[in-house]
């Protein structure tokens, strides 16, 4: 054994004697050799002829290590890209120790010497991994080319750690989740952000499907099939945008997540799939704040929409829909000008002008629905910017058009009263001058009629028979009759032109008043007056005074054919409200006549059994009604009249009171 | 200078209210002297001494004036005004005497400073009446105003009263 080491370490040192040892490094032959080598070898002499054997190819030997130890500290202090390791070295430890240790303390690789082939100790080095097994003895070009198989390969697995760690740590630095999974859909890569979204660590998820890592509790429908079959190998990439789920981490926390999916082409036939995955459960939740709010805008019955400066619509809520008759797929993107022609009242400045310079602008426009309604709106405009000062106009319309027209119509309606009122001013006036013409011009033809009727009478007393003086009597009668016409006519023409000054009136001694006037015409006659107590009322006293005056004149007047007259003032309460009459034991009338009764003129008795203008009761009718009061009749024929009135407006009803509604101001005197 | 007495100045453009009113004036022989106008402006040169007037002692003033509102020319108020807002006539007594009784005429002819306002009865009995008392008050019972008053030699002060 120890000779055919040698002789090989011989040959070896024949081969390269009388050459110049190269630099480590350096290019021998041609070639460059980047190899700095450890030789541990107990027998001096194979270790000289190894290394110089190493040196005459270009190698740089580190040290040469006898024992397990030696080795250890040469490889600590000089750091060799490979070991050549005999198996029997000093000490107690064995080259295949040694070579286990440097492995595991420095990831050196190693490359047996040996003389030995039992198959034990072969076993035991095969399991250090070596790259290769040289037999003493053995020919230097065997050694160099061993070594620069090992060194090459050291290299290139080195290469291919480097490039694997930059990738992890490239995958590492990504902020997306990227995990991969076989094609049975286990999880065979989880990186950092994958790690961190899922709440499982790699090695715990290794080998798990992707699924249980996963696990979906909600995700928005989009027609692809969904998470599960975007983890299968054969499913889809996912959308643009990525399929939207909401992911359950197995430390408990729920995040909204886009994936997206690819398969590639791993070894040999397999295919892996590449999952990618990107938190956007921030954006989610913007979005359904977004939602919540359109949801509650969707609620209003005012359009509300926004257009960006270009003109397009980005937001179109449902009162809008129902207000312009376009749909959201209809406005979404469109210009808000070419979908909703409006006009806007002359004048005004532009709209740009106000939007720019204010951010708002409320105003009425005329728009044209899609159905071609021209329709009147409110709208208010405000200029919101956003983060990214981009800037929106958020308009907030409502329909006004039944408002416009119905404050047309009042406007209309304002007008036409004016003019009636203006009409009714003139008419005043005419009015007017036509009393004051009356009152003076005609009257003096009727004094007239008279005086010279009664100064014929006079001067041509004897001359003039019975007949001709009773003609001329009567004459004068109609001259006469007719003055009272024309006063009575102003008198009634005065008091519909009189607004009443009300004021608190005892009506009893009113009555007193008219009944002391009335003596003259009582006269002779047998009257029982019945005056009952009579309220204190709201009124104007001259007015009340003449409706008293006018009715008792009247109850004497028609009671004259009775032997005992007998007229009753008397005061009652009816549906709450105070109301006085006037009743006597007359002549009464037909009740079917009753409406004639308060017209002007209008007469129900022949004149020669009761005189009378048919002026009265009109007057009475229009003072009761200037004071919001009524008079309505009740009588038959030769059975008596009674007037019945109020002097006030009719209570409000519709209240329940316990007691008698006080219309009529009563006051303790 | 003519030194006339008349005593009634009557301002009337109606024929017939002239004619009635005179023979009720004279029947009762209340007075004597009656200087009739028959418009407005025919008064006011009466009073005034104007035009066909000017002859006349404008120191000589009636004792009464009758005037009718309703005038051709220049208007019963109007002449009152004039009157009443002259020195030398607003002593002077001036009835209304008119076929109205409206509101309005009442109110300014008494705010004018009229002495009295009647209405013309219809009733010619009424009217020969009323004028026959009229005269009898005015002319008789009441005391008329110094001379030096009516030469408008009165402050206004001691007129009104004050």
């Amino acid at each position: 054994m120890k000779n055919q080491s040698s002789v090989l370490s011989l040959e070896a040192v024949d081969a390269n004697e009388g050459m110049p040892l190269p630099a480590a490094g350096r290019t021998s032959a041609g070639q460059t050799h980047h190899g700095r080598i450890l030789i541990v070898e107990d027998q001096g002499i194979v270790a000289t002829d190894i290394e110089r054997c190493l040196e005459e190819s270009g190698f740089e030997v580190t040290g040469i290590a006898t024992s397990m130890e030696d080795a250890i500290r040469e490889a600590s202090d000089s750091r060799p890209d490979l070991v050549l390791m005999d198996i029997r070295i000093h000490g107690e430890a064995d080259g295949i120790d040694a070579a286990e240790r440097l492995r595991q303390d420095f990831g050196l690789p190693i490359i047996y010497l040996t003389a030995h082939d039992d198959r034990d100790t072969l076993a035991r080095a095969k399991r250090t991994e070596p790259m290769a097994f040289l037999l003493k003895p053995f020919k230097p070009a065997e050694l160099t080319s061993a070594v620069e198989i090992a060194l090459s390969r050291t290299r290139a697995e080195r290469e291919m750690h480097e490039r694997e760690r930059s990738f992890l740590s490239a995958m590492d630095a990504i902020g997306d989740g990227v995990l991969t999974t076989d094609s049975g859909g286990r999880v065979r890569f989880m990186n950092r952000a994958a790690e961190e979204l899922t709440g499982w660590r790699q090695h715990a998820a290794l080998g798990r499907q992707a699924s249980d890592v996963m696990q979906v509790v909600d995700e928005q429908e989009t027609g692809s099939g969904g998470f599960r079959a975007l983890l299968r190998i054969e499913g889809a990439t996912g959308s643009d945008a990525g399929h939207e789920c909401q992911v359950l981490s197995r430390d408990g926390v729920s995040r909204w997540l886009a994936i997206k999916a690819t398969s590639i082409a791993g070894a040999g036939d397999s295919m892996i799939r590449v999952v990618v995955m990107q938190d956007i459960t921030r954006r989610k939740r913007s979005e359904q704040a977004l939602h919540r709010r359109a949801v509650l805008l969707d609620q209003s019955q005012d359009a509300i929409f926004t257009w960006d400066l270009g003109g397009a619509i980005g937001y179109w809520n449902r009162g809008a829909c129902a207000l312009y008759g376009f749909d959201q797929t209809e406005t979404l993107g469109h210009s808000v000008g070419e979908l909703l022609p409006s006009v806007r009242p002359p004048g005004e400045e532009a709209l740009e002008v106000a939007l720019e310079r204010d951010g708002r602008w409320s105003g009425e426009w005329t728009r044209t629905t899609k159905d071609g309604r021209e329709i009147i709106v409110e709208s208010r405009l405000v200029v919101v910017q956003d983060r990214a000062r981009r800037k929106t106009v958020l308009e907030t319309d409502r329909d006004v058009t039944e408002r416009k027209r119905t404050e047309l119509e009042i406007q209309r309606l304002n007008q036409e009263l004016q003019s009636r009122v203006t009409e009714l001013t003139d008419l005043n006036q005419d009015l007017d001058s036509f009393n004051y013409s009356i009152s003076h011009d005609l009257r003096a033809p009727l004094r007239h009629i008279d005086a010279y009727s009664k100064i014929v009478l006079e001067k041509a007393d004897a001359g003039l028979s019975g007949e001709s003086r009773n003609d001329l009597q009567r004459v004068r009668h109609a001259a006469l009759r007719m003055g009272r016409m024309v006063d009575e006519l102003l008198e009634l023409s005065r008091t519909s032109r009189r607004e009443p000054a009300r004021e608190a009136t005892g009506l009893n001694s009113l009555v007193e008043e008219v009944l002391l006037e009335l003596k003259p015409e009582a006269q002779d006659r047998e009257i029982e007056w019945r005056v009952g107590e009579l309220p204190v009322a709201d009124c104007d006293p001259t007015l009340a005074r003449q409706v008293f005056a006018n009715l008792l004149a009247n109850a004497v007047k028609f009671t004259r054919p009775r032997l005992r007259a007998v007229i009753e003032i008397g005061h009652e309460m009816s549906g709450g409200q105070s109301v006085l009459f006037v009743r006597d034991n007359g002549v009464g009338f037909n009740m079917k006549y009753a409406d004639k009764l308060f017209g002007v003129f209008q007469r129900l008795h022949r004149r020669e059994d009761f005189e009378g203008t048919g002026i009265g009761l009109a007057t009475v009718q229009r003072i009761i009604r200037k004071h919001g009061g009524r008079i309505w009749p009740e009588a038959e024929v030769e059975k008596g009249a009674t007037f019945y009135f109020t002097l006030e407006p009719p209570a409000v009803t519709g209240t329940t009171h316990a007691g008698p509604i006080q219309t009529f101001c009563v006051r303790e005197k | 200078m003519i030194r006339d007495q008349v005593e009634i100045l009557l301002i009337e453009d109606d024929p017939e209210d002239l004619d009635l009113t005179m023979r009720a004036l004279s029947e009762e022989h209340v007075c004597n002297q009656i200087q009739v106008a028959r418009d407005g402006e025919e008064a006011l040169d009466y009073l005034f001494c104007r035009g066909v007037h000017s002859e006349r002692d404008p120191d000589c003033h009636p004792k009464l004036i009758l005037l009718d509102l309703k005038l051709p020319k220049v208007d019963g108020l109007e002449v009152l005004e004039q009157i009443k807002s002259d020195p030398r006539t607003k002593a002077v007594p001036v009835v209304i005497l008119t076929s109205s009784k409206q509101e309005q005429d009442l109110m300014q002819g008494y705010q004018l400073g009229a002495n009295s306002y009647i209405q013309k009865p219809v009733d010619f009995e009424h009217f020969q009446a009323t004028i026959k008392r009229l005269g009898y008050y005015w002319l008789l019972v009441n005391q008329p105003p110094p001379a030096v008053a009516l030469n408008g030699g009165i402050p206004d002060e001691l007129l009104s009263g004050k």
